[in-house]
């Protein structure tokens, strides 16, 4: 039986989100375990560049952002400085791997709100993003 | 190849790869050194490093193997050696790599790494530089892989 969590808005209505990562496989996968909350996902940017065009874009609709931090070219941290300078309060959490939160402590510096580790456990990602958006 | 390069790419397999079966009863089976990083069970991921020491770290295994990995991982969503499939394989070589460099990092070492890139028997192109490699099988229950680590001083 797979156990239901819903997050949802404090006036009731459903979260927006912008899933950002490089791998096609994880773009799948959190996008799936978001929709599992009743969160909206808006928007799947496979790569950095694509993530702040998307960013911009969606604004204000969008809540918040899931960000990978290890890609090719336009990485996370950057990805994250951009969105933080066009949207000071905008709330993006970092994906990265297992042993490797010490690379979150910049993100946190620079604004990111929290991480989620991969491998991804769907219970444990969406009670993350529960704390983290304070919902 | 410096010996303190094996350990975190070791260690650092047991941790990603206990972490996506839920289990604990993996070992490690005895080393041995080749020529070079040559795949030879059907299905492998590539990773590039730069640093101190550049080369490639190559994960081997059956397609059997992969697709336990690959199901684990996906909570039984992804069975098959498919493009996602592939990709989640990818993913779990960035994890172990990435972990593996996180441990290097503490120990002095900067690396960085090259995304992945996943070979399967029918698409085996690779060109296999000779760098002694350094092959550490892991065992777990039936299945085993084998970690080809392949740097050369700078
Ligand atoms: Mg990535």
């Amino acid at each position: 039986m797979v156990e239901q969590i819903t997050i949802r808005k404090p006036d009731g209505g459903k979260y927006k989100a912008l899933v950002v990562d490089d791998s096609a496989f994880t773009l799948k996968q959190i996008t799936q375990i978001l929709m599992s909350a009743d969160i909206e996902v808006v928007g799947n940017a496979p790569n950095g560049e694509t993530a702040i065009r998307m960013y911009k874009e969606l604004y204000p609709n969008v809540d918040f952002v899931t960000l990978d931090i290890t890609m090719p070219d336009v990485d996370g941290l950057h990805v994250l400085k951009e969105i933080m300078s066009f949207d000071p309060n905008a709330k993006v959490i970092m994906v990265t791997a297992l042993g490797r939160e010490d690379i979150v402590k910049t993100a946190i510096m620079n604004g990111a709100k929290g991480f989620i580790l991969k491998p991804l456990d769907r219970l444990k990602v969406l009670e993350r993003i529960k704390a983290i958006l304070g919902a | 190849m410096r010996i303190e390069y094996i350990n975190p790419f070791v260690e650092a397999t047991f941790e990603v790869l206990s972490e996506i079966l839920k289990e604990g009863n993996l070992r490690r089976g005895e080393l041995f050194l080749k020529r070079s990083p040559t795949p030879n069970y059907g299905v492998s991921i590539i990773i590039g490093l730069t640093g101190p020491a550049s080369g490639r770290v190559l994960l081997d295994m059956p397609p059997n193997t992969a697709k336990k990995l690959i199901s684990a991982i996906s909570g039984d969503e992804v069975k098959d050696l498919n493009d996602i499939g592939k990709s989640a394989l990818g993913e779990i070589a960035n994890m172990i790599v990435g972990n593996a460099i996180t441990k290097l990092y503490k120990k002095g070492f900067t690396f960085a790494l090259t995304p992945p890139t996943v070979i399967t028997g029918n698409d085996y192109t690779i060109d296999t530089p000779q760098i002694e490699t350094l092959v550490v099988p892991v065992i777990f229950g039936e299945d085993k892989l084998e970690i080809n680590i392949a740097l050369k001083e700078a």
